[in-house]
C-alpha cells in the first residue's frame, strides 16, 4: 500500500518536474520558435476538430453560388460547383497532414530498421544492405514515387499508395545516419561492458542502441513531415494521388488550376497557404531542435 | 551571392530577411507559386502567354521560345535558389572562422577582399557537389512545372505515361534521372580534384 502510493507520488513528481523543465525551456525559446509552435498548435487543433467546426459534405453543391469570391458567408469563397472552400481546405488539411505523418513514420521506420540491420550485423549483410540503400538513394524522389504510385495504386488505393511512395523514397539518408551512429556506438566502453555481461543482440539493440538513436530518428521524422505534405499534394495535384472527389490539399489545388482561367484565384491561393504555413512552422521548430541536438546534422540528412 | 552577403552581415536585419525569404521559398510548393504567377502575369496582367509553346517551326528559326519559357524557367529557378543561398551562407560562416581568413584580416586586407578572395573560393567547393545532385532534382521539379504551363517536355511525357499507366516509359524516365544523379556525383568528385589543390595533393 505505502510502497505503491510512494511509487505513485514519485512518478507524479517526475511528471511535475518534467513539465516544469519544459516550461523553463520554453522561456528560453526565441520569438520565432514560439510563434511557430503557437501557429502549429492552432493548426493541429483545428485539423483535429475539423468535423466539429464545419462538417464536410462533398455532395453539397450549390450551383447558384459557383465561383463566389471570399465573403462573410463563405470565408474562402466557393469552388467550381459551389462548395464552401473553407470547409474543404480545413478537411483537406486534416487529410493531407494525416497521410503525411503516416508516410513520414513509414519512411523513418524503414530507415531505422535498415540502418540498424547494417550497423549491427556488419560484414556482408552491411555491404549488401548499403548497396541496396545506394540504389534507392540515387533515385529521384518524385519520379520514383510516381512509378511506385502507378504500380501500387490499384492494390492499395490512393492514400495507401501515397504513403508507400513517400515511405519508400525518403529513407536512405536516415539509414546512413543510423548506421554511422551505430558504428561509433559499437566502439564505446559501455557497449563492450554490456557484451561482456552477456547481453543478447536484441537486448543490446533495445537497451543500449535505440535510446542513443532516438534524437536522430525523431528529428528525421519531423523533417520528413513537410516533405511528405509536399509530395502528397503534388501527386494529388497531378491526379495521381487521392481520388479527385476527396478534399486533399493537392486535389483542391488541382480544382484551383481549372478555375484560374475563370478568375477564381482564391481556390488556388488558400490550400497553398495551408501547405506553406504547415511546412514553415514545422521546419522552424525542427531547425531549432536540430541546433540544440547536434550542430552538424544538417549536412547529413538530405531529403 | 545573397548567401555571401548574409554571412558577412550575419545577425543583422538583412541576414534575417534573406533567411526568412529562403525558408519561405523552400516551404512553398513550386506548383502553387507557379499557379499564382500564372494568374498574376498571364491572366490578370496579360504580359506573358499562359502556357504551351508556339509554332515549332518558328522556334526552330529563332532558337529559343523565350516568351513561353520565362515563367516556367523563373519558377523552376526559384525552387533551387533558396537551397543554394542557405548553403553558401552556412559554409561561408564556417570558413570565416578559419585561421587563414583571420590571418588575411590581420594583414590589413580590406573586408571585401577577404570575403571575395579568401573565403568565397573555399565556400564554392562543396557547392559543386550540390549542383551535381540538384541537377536530377530539377527533372522531378519539371514534372509539376510542365504540367502547369503545358510545356511538352520530359516531365509532361512522364506525367502522361503515369496517367495512362505506361509503366515501361516511367521506368525509362526514372532510370534516366538516376543515371543523371550518378553522373552528377561522379562529375562533382572529379571536379573536386581540379578545383581543390588539397584533394589533388592527397590523391597523387
Amino acid at each position: 500500500m505505502s510502497a505503491s502510493s510512494g511509487a505513485l507520488r514519485s512518478s507524479l513528481n517526475i511528471g511535475a518536474r518534467r513539465s516544469q523543465r519544459l516550461a523553463q525551456a520554453m522561456q528560453r525559446w526565441p520569438v520565432s520558435v514560439r510563434v511557430a509552435a503557437g501557429v502549429l498548435g492552432v493548426l493541429v487543433v483545428v485539423a483535429l476538430l475539423a468535423n466539429v467546426i464545419v462538417p464536410l459534405d462533398d455532395t453539397a453543391v450549390d450551383l447558384d453560388r459557383v465561383l463566389d469570391g471570399p465573403s462573410a458567408a463563405h470565408l474562402m469563397g466557393t469552388d467550381e460547383v459551389g462548395r464552401d472552400l473553407f470547409a474543404r481546405v480545413l478537411h483537406g488539411f486534416r487529410i493531407s497532414l494525416t497521410i503525411a505523418v503516416l508516410a513520414a513514420l513509414a519512411a523513418v521506420i524503414v530507415g531505422t530498421v535498415v540502418g540498424v540491420l547494417a550497423g549491427t550485423m556488419g560484414g556482408k549483410v552491411d555491404a549488401l544492405v548499403m548497396r541496396v540503400t545506394d540504389v534507392f538513394a540515387s533515385q529521384n524522389h518524385f519520379l520514383f514515387g510516381i512509378l511506385l504510385l502507378v504500380l501500387f495504386r490499384p492494390a492499395l488505393g490512393g492514400a495507401g499508395a501515397v504513403m508507400l511512395a513517400v515511405g519508400l523514397t525518403h529513407w536512405p539518408s536516415l539509414a546512413r545516419i543510423v548506421r554511422r551512429e551505430l558504428m561509433s556506438l559499437r566502439e564505446r566502453p559501455f557497449v563492450s561492458a554490456a557484451i561482456g555481461g552477456g547481453a543478447s543482440r536484441w537486448r543490446l539493440a533495445r537497451r543500449h542502441y535505440l535510446p542513443h538513436l532516438m534524437p536522430a530518428v525523431g528529428l528525421a521524422f519531423v523533417l520528413t513531415v513537410p516533405h511528405a505534405v509536399f509530395h502528397e499534394s503534388a501527386y494529388s495535384f497531378l491526379g495521381l494521388g487521392l481520388p479527385a472527389h476527396e478534399a486533399s490539399l493537392g486535389n483542391i489545388l488541382a480544382d484551383g488550376q481549372r478555375s484560374l482561367l475563370a478568375g477564381g484565384w482564391w481556390i488556388a491561393l488558400f490550400p497553398g497557404l495551408a501547405i506553406l504555413t504547415a511546412a514553415m512552422t514545422i521546419s522552424t521548430l525542427a531547425e531549432y531542435w536540430r541546433e540544440h541536438l547536434h550542430p552538424r546534422w544538417r549536412s547529413e540528412l538530405e531529403l | 551571392m545573397f548567401g555571401v552577403l548574409a554571412a558577412a552581415f550575419r545577425g543583422t536585419l538583412f541576414d534575417w530577411l534573406v533567411r526568412t525569404l529562403c525558408y519561405f521559398n523552400t516551404a512553398a510548393p513550386s506548383f502553387w507559386i507557379g499557379l499564382l504567377a500564372l494568374y498574376v502575369f498571364s491572366i490578370e496582367l496579360g504580359w506573358l502567354p499562359a502556357g504551351g509553346t508556339s509554332d515549332p517551326r518558328a522556334v526552330e528559326a529563332s532558337g529559343v521560345d523565350l516568351e513561353h519559357l520565362i515563367l516556367p524557367m523563373v519558377i523552376l529557378a526559384l525552387t533551387q535558389y533558396a537551397w543554394f543561398t542557405l548553403f553558401v551562407r552556412n559554409t561561408m560562416l564556417e570558413i570565416l572562422r578559419e585561421d587563414h581568413v583571420q590571418f588575411a584580416r590581420a594583414q590589413g586586407i580590406g573586408e571585401l577582399a577577404v570575403l571575395l578572395r579568401y573565403a568565397l573560393p573555399n565556400a564554392l567547393i562543396p557547392f559543386v557537389t550540390l549542383i551535381g545532385t540538384h541537377l536530377a532534382e530539377l527533372i522531378g521539379g519539371t514534372i509539376l512545372i510542365e504540367s502547369i504551363f503545358g510545356w511538352p517536355g520530359l516531365g509532361l511525357l512522364a506525367l502522361d505515361a503515369a496517367r495512362s499507366e505506361d509503366i515501361p516509359m516511367i521506368v525509362g524516365i526514372t532510370l534516366c534521372a538516376s543515371v543523371l544523379v550518378v553522373l552528377g556525383n561522379l562529375l562533382a568528385d572529379v571536379s573536386y580534384r581540379i578545383i581543390d589543390p588539397r584533394v589533388r595533393e592527397a590523391t597523387t
